[in-house]
C-alpha cells in the first residue's frame, strides 16, 4: 500500500508553558477529504501550521507522503507538494490579482533565485496566468492591487494561486468564513470538483461544507483528538455530541437557509 | 490589454532614450559647477537606488547602508595610494569588497525586522566608522585619503574638460548599472521581494527561500552601494570618515522616500531633490540640514508615496473633491474605474 498522504505522530506542540496540542496522531490517506473540527481555541490552526512548518513541533514526527518532513522549513515543504491556506487570505494587499497568481506560478521557473529571467517576457507563465484568472472569475479584476478586493475575492484569489501550483497535499484552514451565505455553495462545488489525486485537509466552522465534502472527520478538543470516524459516526458519537456538535450544528442550521 | 501595455511600455522606452539624451548633451550646456553637481546626482542616484532594493522592495529599513559606500570608497582610496591600481581594477575590487561585507554581516543583521533591522545596520556603521577613525596610519583617520587622481576615459581627454570627461565616465557606469537594477526589479526575484516586504510568511507558503532572498538582495544592494563609493570617492579625489558616516545612510533614505520608496525612479528624483536642496538652501543659510528634515516631515505627512506620485496624487485629490460620497480613513482610495470592475465581476459570479 502507497504511503498515507499525511501522518502524524505523537505530535505535541508546547508555547511558553502551555500545551496547546497534546500527543495528536492522524493518517491521511492519499487522495482522502479529511475534515478536523472543533471549538474555537481547540488548536485547529497551530495543527496546520505544525504540518506546514510555520511552527515547530515540539515532539513527535510528521510525514507527507511517507517522508519525514520535521525538521524541513515551510518552503522546503513545498517541493514535498504540500500547500496551505490561511485563516486570514495569504494574499499580497499591493501586488495586483495577476501578480498574486504570477508570483505562485514562477517559484523555481527561472535560475539565480528568479534573477536569471523577466517576468514580461515569459510569456509561458503570462499565458498559465491569464489562464488561472479566467478558470476563476477573476478577469475584471486581474489589474487591481487585492487590498482592494472584497474578501471572498480575496480569498479567492488566495485558493486560485495555490490551486494553481497543483499541490499533492492541501490544508484549507477555514477557507469558508468570511464568505457570504449565498457563496458558499459555488464553493462547496469547486471543492468537490478539486481532483482525486489530491488530498485536502480542511478545518471548517462550517457543518454545511464539512458534511457536504469530508470522507472522515477528526474532532480536535483542547488539543487532543476527541473523535475520528466517517460523517455518520461522528454525528452518532455521544462525546463529540457533548464536547461539540450538538451546539455547533443548532448554531449553523439556524443561520443556514 | 495588450494594447495598454505596449504603450506604457513605449512610454517607458521613450522617457529613458530621452533622458539619456539630455544627460549626453549636459556637458554641452551647462557650465563646470553645475555640471559637478549633476555628476554627484548621478552617483547619488545609484546609492539611493542600491537602498530602494531594500528599504522600498524588500520593505528592509537599512539605516547603515553607507557602510557599503564607504567601503567602496575606501577600497578605491586605498588602492590608488598604496598600489596605483588603475580605476576599473579598483572599482570592480571595490564591489567584490561591498559583496564580502555584506555576506559576512548579512548573517547578523537579517535575523531582525523594521526598528531592530534599522538599529543592527546602523551599529554597523558605527563600527566601521570607528575603525576607519582609529587605524589612522592606514586610513588616514579623520583626515582621510586625499590625492586619489580622477579616472579618465582616454579618448576624451583633450576634447572636453575634466570635468566632462568624469561627468561621462560617472553617466557611462550609472547607466550600466540602473539598467541592470531594472532588469532585477522585473525579475521574478524583483517580485518576491515585494512578496517579502508585504508578507514574508506567505511567501515562504508559496514555497520561497525568503531567507536566501533577503541575503541575496542585501548582496546585491551592497554591491551597488560599493560601486556608488567607489566612483564618489573617484569624484571628490578624497575618502574619509563622512562617507561612511551613518548620517550618510540618512541622507539617502531621505532621498529615497522623498522620491518614492518602491518606486524605480523615485529614488532618483529623491536624489535630485534633495541635492539641489542641499545646493540652494546652503547658499543662503547654513541650516540646510534642518530644512531637509521639514521637507522630510511633510512629504511623509502629504505625499507618502513620494514625489514620484504627485501627479497621481493631484489627480486622486481632484476626483475625490468632485464625489461626495465621503471615504473613510481606513477604506484605501480605490478609482472609479476600478470600482466598476469589482462590481462587473461580482455580478458575474
Ligand atoms: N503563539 C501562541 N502563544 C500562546 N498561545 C497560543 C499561540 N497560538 C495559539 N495559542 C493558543 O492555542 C490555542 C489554540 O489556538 P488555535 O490553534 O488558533 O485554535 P483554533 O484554530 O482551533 O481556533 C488557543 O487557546 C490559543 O489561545
Ligand atoms: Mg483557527
Amino acid at each position: 500500500m502507497a504511503a498515507p498522504a499525511l501522518q502524524l505522530e505523537h505530535v505535541s506542540k508546547i508555547i511558553g508553558g502551555l500545551t496547546i496540542l497534546e500527543d495528536i496522531a492522524l493518517t491521511v490517506q492519499p487522495g482522502e477529504r479529511r475534515a478536523i473540527i472543533g471549538p474555537n481555541g481547540a488548536g485547529k490552526t497551530t495543527l496546520l501550521n505544525v504540518i506546514a512548518g510555520f511552527l515547530p513541533a515540539t515532539r513527535g514526527r510528521v510525514l507527507v507522503f511517507g517522508r519525514d518532513v520535521t525538521k524541513l522549513p515551510a518552503h522546503r515543504r513545498v517541493d514535498v507538494g504540500l500547500l496551505k491556506t490561511n485563516q486570514q487570505p495569504a494574499v499580497f494587499h499591493e501586488l495586483t490579482t495577476r501578480q498574486n497568481v504570477l508570483i505562485a506560478l514562477l517559484r523555481g521557473r527561472h535560475p539565480l533565485l528568479g534573477l536569471g529571467g523577466l517576468i514580461d517576457r515569459d510569456r509561458e507563465v503570462q499565458r498559465e496566468a491569464e489562464r488561472v484568472l479566467d478558470e476563476w472569475g477573476l478577469l475584471d479584476v486581474s489589474d487591481i492591487e487585492v487590498r482592494h478586493l472584497p474578501h471572498g475575492f480575496q480569498r479567492r484569489v488566495e485558493l486560485a494561486a495555490r490551486f494553481a501550483l497543483r499541490p499533492k497535499l492541501l490544508l484549507l484552514d477555514e477557507p469558508a468564513a468570511g464568505l457570504a451565505v449565498d457563496e458558499i455553495p459555488a464553493f462547496i462545488e469547486r471543492l468537490k470538483q478539486l481532483p482525486r489525486d489530491m488530498t485536502v485537509v480542511l478545518v471548517e466552522h462550517s457543518m454545511r461544507v464539512v458534511f457536504s465534502f469530508a470522507d472522515r472527520i477528526t474532532v480536535l478538543h483542547h488539543g487532543a483528538v476527541l473523535a475520528d470516524g466517517t460523517p455518520e459516526e461522528i454525528q452518532r458519537n455521544e462525546d463529540v455530541q457533548a464536547a461539540y456538535l450538538a451546539g455547533a450544528m443548532r448554531g449553523r442550521d439556524a443561520r443556514s437557509p | 490589454m495588450m494594447m495598454v501595455e505596449f504603450l506604457r511600455q513605449g512610454r517607458s522606452i521613450v522617457f529613458v532614450v530621452a533622458l539619456l539624451a539630455a544627460l549626453a548633451v549636459a556637458p554641452a550646456v551647462l557650465p563646470t559647477y553645475p555640471l559637478s553637481v549633476l555628476t554627484e546626482i548621478l552617483i547619488f542616484t545609484l546609492f539611493a537606488m542600491s537602498l530602494n532594493l531594500l528599504l522600498g522592495y524588500a520593505g528592509l529599513p537599512s539605516l547603515g547602508h553607507s557602510a557599503f559606500f564607504g567601503t567602496g570608497g575606501y577600497v578605491v582610496g586605498l588602492l590608488a595610494k598604496y598600489y596605483g591600481t588603475p580605476a576599473a581594477a579598483a572599482l570592480l575590487i571595490a564591489v567584490v569588497a561591498g559583496v564580502v561585507l555584506a555576506l559576512i554581516t548579512g548573517p547578523f543583521v537579517l535575523r531582525t525586522h523594521g526598528a531592530y533591522f534599522l538599529i543592527l545596520t546602523l551599529s554597523l556603521t558605527q563600527v566601521l566608522f570607528g575603525i576607519v577613525w582609529l587605524w589612522r596610519n592606514v586610513t588616514g583617520g579623520d583626515d582621510g585619503l586625499p590625492g586619489i587622481p580622477t579616472p579618465k576615459l582616454p579618448f576624451l581627454i583633450g576634447r572636453v574638460s575634466d570635468t566632462a570627461n568624469f561627468y561621462y565616465l560617472a553617466l557611462v557606469i550609472v547607466a550600466v548599472a540602473v539598467a541592470s537594477l531594472g532588469w532585477i526589479v522585473r525579475s521574478p526575484f524583483g517580485l518576491a521581494l515585494i512578496g517579502i516586504r508585504e508578507n514574508e510568511r506567505y511567501l515562504e507558503g508559496l514555497g520561497y527561500p525568503t531567507w536566501t532572498i533577503k541575503y541575496a538582495a542585501y548582496a546585491i544592494a551592497g554591491a551597488y552601494a560599493a560601486l556608488a563609493g567607489g566612483l564618489f570617492a573617484y569624484f571628490k579625489g578624497f575618502v574619509g570618515p563622512g562617507q561612511i558616516s551613518w548620517l550618510l545612510a540618512g541622507e539617502a533614505m531621505v532621498m529615497v522616500i522623498v522620491g518614492g520608496a518602491g518606486t524605480f525612479w523615485g529614488p532618483a528624483l529623491g536624489s535630485v531633490l534633495v541635492l539641489l536642496l542641499r545646493y540652494e538652501v546652503s547658499a543662503f543659510t547654513q541650516r540646510w540640514v534642518m530644512i531637509l528634515g521639514i521637507v522630510f516631515i511633510l512629504t511623509v505627512l502629504l505625499l507618502p508615496e513620494g514625489f514620484i506620485r504627485l501627479p497621481k496624487r493631484l489627480r486622486d485629490i481632484r476626483s475625490r473633491l468632485r464625489r461626495e460620497a465621503p471615504t473613510g480613513p481606513t477604506v484605501a482610495p480605490v478609482g472609479r474605474s476600478q470600482e466598476r470592475a469589482v462590481e462587473r465581476a461580482i455580478e458575474r459570479s
